[in-house]
């Protein structure tokens, strides 16, 4: 570990798509912190980016689930009983990402395949799944309902279209 | 006569129907205890959610880890009934004016900077180079290194101490031993030992305080060779002796005493460092200036006496300042006694 100096610590990439162009747009530098000497992780990513993800994927995946299940035909009419349900599957998806990673990972280890690609697979795997339940809400005869689907689809369709012209833009400023 | 051994009564042990039933080399003789040394491992001092941890750090999608934490960090709050008192009891102290839903609130956030720090170490351990490290008082850390005795470090249950330890016994170039307390489930602990273990870079030696292992007498041996002590001076846990001092004109608290007499002993000066959490994944060492024994004899009551309320005043001021990260699970404070009249 090597450390910095803590005048200039370095800018933590970000690990998103949006969150890239928000810190190309945005102006102000990090503030030096208060220290005498920085240790730099290398791998390093920005706080607010990490937390305001979390936060819009827990609120966009309740509110679907919540959805989903007041609208559903099959469930009990009970409306607290079918927001217990809306709340119970929402916490089973979020534990999905992680508990079946875990118990898939001895037969995924046969394949090579290492914890960071796992990961990679599962965030992978749980974006889609909220994309198709995101597809699904833009049919519903509710217009809540579609317009969270909608703008599921625009801020995922929006991600992709800047991770990619981000992998562009380092490829063709990378010296051969 | 000689009694007939089919006739002796099926209670007594000596009955050979009883003898057959209680093999307890063989077979355990009822599935019970088993099952509750099973349950007992899913407990709050267990062995599950360690492990669970350690390999969901692994897996974990990057943007749910802050909403399991705030999660988990709620359940736990809920479920932990006797560390939440504590917690309120402490918080109650430290902020009188508080209503109780604000201090319910702030319980709550020292939970959830435990669970990050618990989160932290855990990636730590799965060799994820994730956490930043700020070192503030460099100078005080400086003159730690060009310190030719033993020195005892000073710090508290904060931040993440555990992965501190080899950061700066590295930059010291000197070895640092470690004391801490055993976790509380015999699991528990053999796992931890096994993480740290693993962890450990050759700069750092971890020693638990563990009845009937002589710790004090090894580690006065080592600050006589001339090298680091590094104690916890905020816990009481298990039979650690304690000494009550004033933390406010209300209250006093219970901090230990032994680090205080280990110094004395060795005349080894006390270096306080405070590890905070600054920021997701970031920490703060905090050197300040170290203690030195006064020269020629003393009074070694006073002496002690003095020693530990210099650290009580440091303790109390970063405990108010860093009150959200203060890992203080049992009630740290008394009610002042009232004077004789």
């Amino acid at each position: 570990m090597t450390p910095a100096p803590a005048q200039i610590p370095p800018r933590k990439p970000a690990r998103t798509g949006l969150g890239w162009l928000i810190q190309a747009l945005a102006k102000s530098p990090p503030t030096p912190p208060a220290t005498d000497l920085l240790f730099p992780a290398s791998e390093r990513h920005p706080t607010t980016e990490t937390l305001t993800a979390s936060c819009l994927i827990a609120a966009w995946s309740l509110a679907a689930s919540l959805i989903l299940c007041l609208h559903s035909e099959t469930l009990p009419t009970s409306l607290p009983l079918r927001c217990l349900i809306a709340i119970t599957a929402w916490l089973a998806l979020i534990h999905s990402a992680v508990i079946l990673p875990l118990l898939a990972y001895p037969l995924l280890r046969l394949v090579h395949l290492t914890p960071q690609k796992l990961a990679t697979l599962t965030e992978l795997t749980f974006l889609s799944i909220l994309t198709l339940i995101a597809c699904h809400l833009t049919t519903d005869p509710s217009l809540f309902a579609r317009s969270l689907g909608l703008l599921w689809l625009t801020l995922i369709m929006a991600e992709i279209m800047l991770r990619l012209a981000r992998s562009g833009i380092a490829l063709a400023s990378h010296p051969r | 006569m000689v009694a007939n051994p089919a006739r002796r009564p099926l209670r007594s042990p000596h009955h050979p129907f009883r003898q057959l039933i209680h093999r307890p080399a063989l077979v355990p003789p009822f599935p019970a205890p088993t099952s509750r040394k099973f349950l007992s491992r899913l407990s709050i001092y267990g062995d599950f959610w360690p492990r669970l941890l350690s390999l969901a750090a692994r897996v974990t999608p990057w943007f749910l880890e802050p909403l399991l934490l705030a999660l988990y960090s709620t359940l736990f709050y809920l479920a932990c009934g006797p560390a939440r008192r504590a917690l309120l009891h402490n918080l109650q102290v430290l902020f009188p004016t508080d209503s109780l839903l604000i201090r319910h609130a702030r319980a709550l956030r020292v939970i959830w900077n435990f669970a990050c720090t618990l989160t932290d170490a855990a990636h730590i351990r799965a060799n994820h180079d994730i956490i930043d490290w700020e070192i503030a008082g460099l100078d005080h850390l400086n003159t730690l290194s060009q310190i030719p005795t033993g020195a005892v470090i000073l710090t508290a249950h904060m931040g993440n101490y555990d992965l501190a330890a080899p950061l700066f016994a590295a930059r010291l170039q000197r070895k640092l031993h470690l004391v801490r307390a055993p976790e509380r489930h015999q699991e528990s602990q053999a796992y931890a030992r096994t993480q740290r273990d693993h962890m450990n870079a050759d700069w750092c030696v971890i020693h638990y305080n563990e009845p009937g292992n002589m710790l004090a007498v090894k580690l006065t041996s080592l600050l006589k060779e001339n090298q680091i002590v590094a104690i916890q001076g905020d816990r009481i846990l298990f039979d650690v002796a304690a000494t009550t001092l004033p933390f406010s004109t209300s209250h006093d608290w219970h901090l230990p005493s032994g680090p205080f007499v280990l110094g004395l002993v060795s005349r080894a000066p006390l270096v306080p460092l405070f590890i905070t959490r600054s920021g997701w994944r970031r920490y703060r060492v905090t050197a300040h200036p170290p203690y030195h024994w006064p020269e020629g004899r003393l009074d070694k009551a006073t002496a002690l006496r003095d020693a530990e309320r210099w650290w009580s005043h440091l303790l109390s001021q970063t405990v108010r300042q860093h009150w959200h990260q203060w890992f203080v699970f049992e009630p740290a404070f008394t009610p002042t006694a009232a004077p004789p009249p």
